[in-house]
């Protein structure tokens, strides 16, 4: 007991002294201040300017409505569905992208014939498709899912291409000598290889994912973050809508983080 | 005048096998058998460039060969030719009496880089031709551990490539080539990116995996003392237009060591092969 005791209180000082730890609490303490530095320059802003609190709300109104927020229910119930639909858009508009690139990387003749159109396509506005997205499939779920898939597609069709085709010849050599097959070369060399991409597209589409479903809900949608924001503009609730935006931000910023967490445990070898 | 020096050459012709024969005196079936092959490419003009002019040449069960020259002389072409990752322009190659019209499973490769995968543990990837080739996983994943005995990674098993030094990756790569049991191993420059002494330490160790194994090896380099030291036959190898120069035996008993006596007796050989590239270039220089 007392050996364990004294091994747990060892290990618990060298975390402490570790300088990992003190890069952390640095780097913690360094955005707490910044942070702390930009709510007390925009409470002063707001209230030495004597601007209209309903036109742009301090610090002080905004926290509030967000408390109020938290602990609302009909809050919550629209932060899953904004959240459902884009992940759900992300899920789909990604698995077809790798599933497309997977065959594009594959086929000089396949890619002479898609990629001008996936280009054009891509050249497109697509946010400007929202309006007709949401008449095809209705208010609800589908819409914003494929409104999401539409805009992470081709950012990751380009990344899984690029990750497909990043594969060193000589490993490839390596494989074929070992009397690879085509799909065998890909399933022990080429999609390994291109994760890494897929991970770099991945931590960029998450926050075009929530971009996409707040547009969709804008147009026209029965629930969701964006449905209430726009209830909030047409009450001129500007205190809730900052609130809600804060919301959406922390909503990309955690799907960032969570998508990083998951690359560096699966792509583990790369830096 | 070759006559009277100790070094015996085998000129290289359609005739080389049976020259083998006679000089080796052993009647050894071919493992590898290459008829007249000749490799030629087109270029952007689409002029046609040779690289590889007509070769012929056997390799003995259990032999080790190695083919040396500067670079540009065809014979990484060659072994690629070889390994069935190349296709010949013309002629044939046959393996175990077989014609080679693809990668064949009979052959192990070995490259310059060790090309292991850095998601995969040192074992999963000395592993890798067990899985290409669904070979039966319990008895191959038995042998990969041998083999990691074997040249002394045992311990290294469960870690990344990352993890390795650049001989000990080296190291790994051969274990891969050697996991499936092939006839043959084929290596290209397998040491090129070693440093000199990790090198030394690899000759040394590769001898004696050849000799425990009893594969047949063939290996490219250009480095003349590692070729000269570890080859029963050098295949000597001139760039413009590539071809083969000579075939040079090496009549030095095994093993060999990186010792004065032994060095003394192959430094015949490696004089023999720097006058054959001086002749070379001074003919050129010529030209």
């Amino acid at each position: 007991m007392t050996v364990r005791g004294s091994e747990q209180r060892a290990r618990l000082a060298a975390f402490i002294q570790s300088p990992r730890l003190a890069r952390t609490i640095g780097a913690v303490g360094i955005v707490t201040v910044v942070g702390l530095f930009g709510i007390t320059f925009w409470a002063l802003v707001v209230h030495l300017s004597g601007v209209d609190q309903r036109l742009f709300p301090g610090p002080l109104a905004v926290g509030t409505a967000m408390m109020d927020l938290l602990i609302s229910e009909r809050f919550w119930s629209n932060f899953l569905v904004t959240t459902q639909e884009a992940v759900t858009g992300l899920s789909v508009g990604c698995l077809a992208a790798i599933l497309v690139g997977i065959v594009v990387a594959n086929s000089r003749a396949v890619e002479i014939v898609f990629m001008p159109y996936a280009v054009a396509l891509q050249s497109m506005p697509k946010m400007a498709l929202a309006p007709l997205i949401v008449v095809w499939f209705g208010f609800g779920f589908s819409s914003k899912v494929i409104l999401v898939a539409t805009l992470v597609f081709f950012p990751m069709l380009v990344n899984v291409i690029a990750g497909l085709r990043s594969s060193p010849s000589e490993e490839v050599q390596m494989l074929r000598a070992s009397g690879a097959s085509r799909l065998q070369l890909l399933y022990f060399l080429q999609f390994p290889n291109a994760l890494s991409f897929i991970f770099a597209a991945l931590e960029a589409c998450v926050v075009l994912g929530v971009i996409g479903a707040i547009i969709g809900e804008y147009v026209g949608a029965e629930g969701g973050i964006g449905y209430q924001m726009l209830q909030y503009y047409k009450q001129f609730r500007t205190a809730e809508f900052f609130a809600l935006m804060i919301v959406l931000a922390a909503l990309g910023f955690g799907q960032y983080l969570l998508v990083g967490a998951v690359r560096r445990r699966v792509v583990f070898w790369s830096r | 005048m070759l006559q009277s020096s100790p070094i015996r050459v085998v000129h290289p012709s359609i005739e080389t096998s049976a020259q083998n024969k006679h000089v080796t005196g052993v009647d050894n079936p071919s493992v590898i058998s290459a008829k007249s092959i000749r490799k030629t490419y087109l270029d952007r003009a689409g002029r046609e460039i040779e690289a590889l002019q007509g070769l012929s040449l056997d390799i003995q069960a259990g032999e080790f060969v190695a083919i040396v020259g500067p670079s540009g002389c065809g014979k990484t072409t060659l072994l690629k030719m070889l390994s069935g990752l190349v296709e010949p322009s013309s002629g044939v190659i046959y393996l175990d009496g077989r014609a080679v019209t693809g990668p064949s499973t009979d052959v192990g490769m070995v490259f310059q880089h060790a090309t292991l995968l850095p998601w995969r543990t040192v074992l999963r990837n000395v592993e890798i031709p067990i899985d290409v080739q669904r070979l039966d996983r319990q008895r191959g994943r038995k042998r990969a551990l041998e083999l990691l005995d074997m040249v002394g990674l045992a311990s290294f098993a469960d870690r990344y490539p990352s993890e390795l030094s650049g001989g000990m990756q080296q190291r790994v790569g051969i274990c891969r080539a050697l996991v499936h049991d092939p006839r043959v191993l084929l290596m290209d420059e397998p040491f090129g990116a070693l440093d000199a002494m990790t090198r030394d330490d690899l000759t040394l160790e590769l001898q004696r995996i050849w000799m425990e194994s009893g594969k047949s090896i063939v290996f490219v380099t250009h480095s003349i003392s590692e070729a000269v030291f570890l080859a029963d036959r050098v295949i000597v190898m001139c760039p413009r237009p590539s071809r083969v120069v000579e075939i040079l035996r090496i009549d030095v008993g095994r093993p060999r060591l990186l010792n004065k006596v032994s060095r003394s007796a192959l430094m015949d050989y490696e004089d023999h092969i720097r006058g054959l590239f001086n002749v070379m270039e001074i003919k050129r220089n010529d030209s």
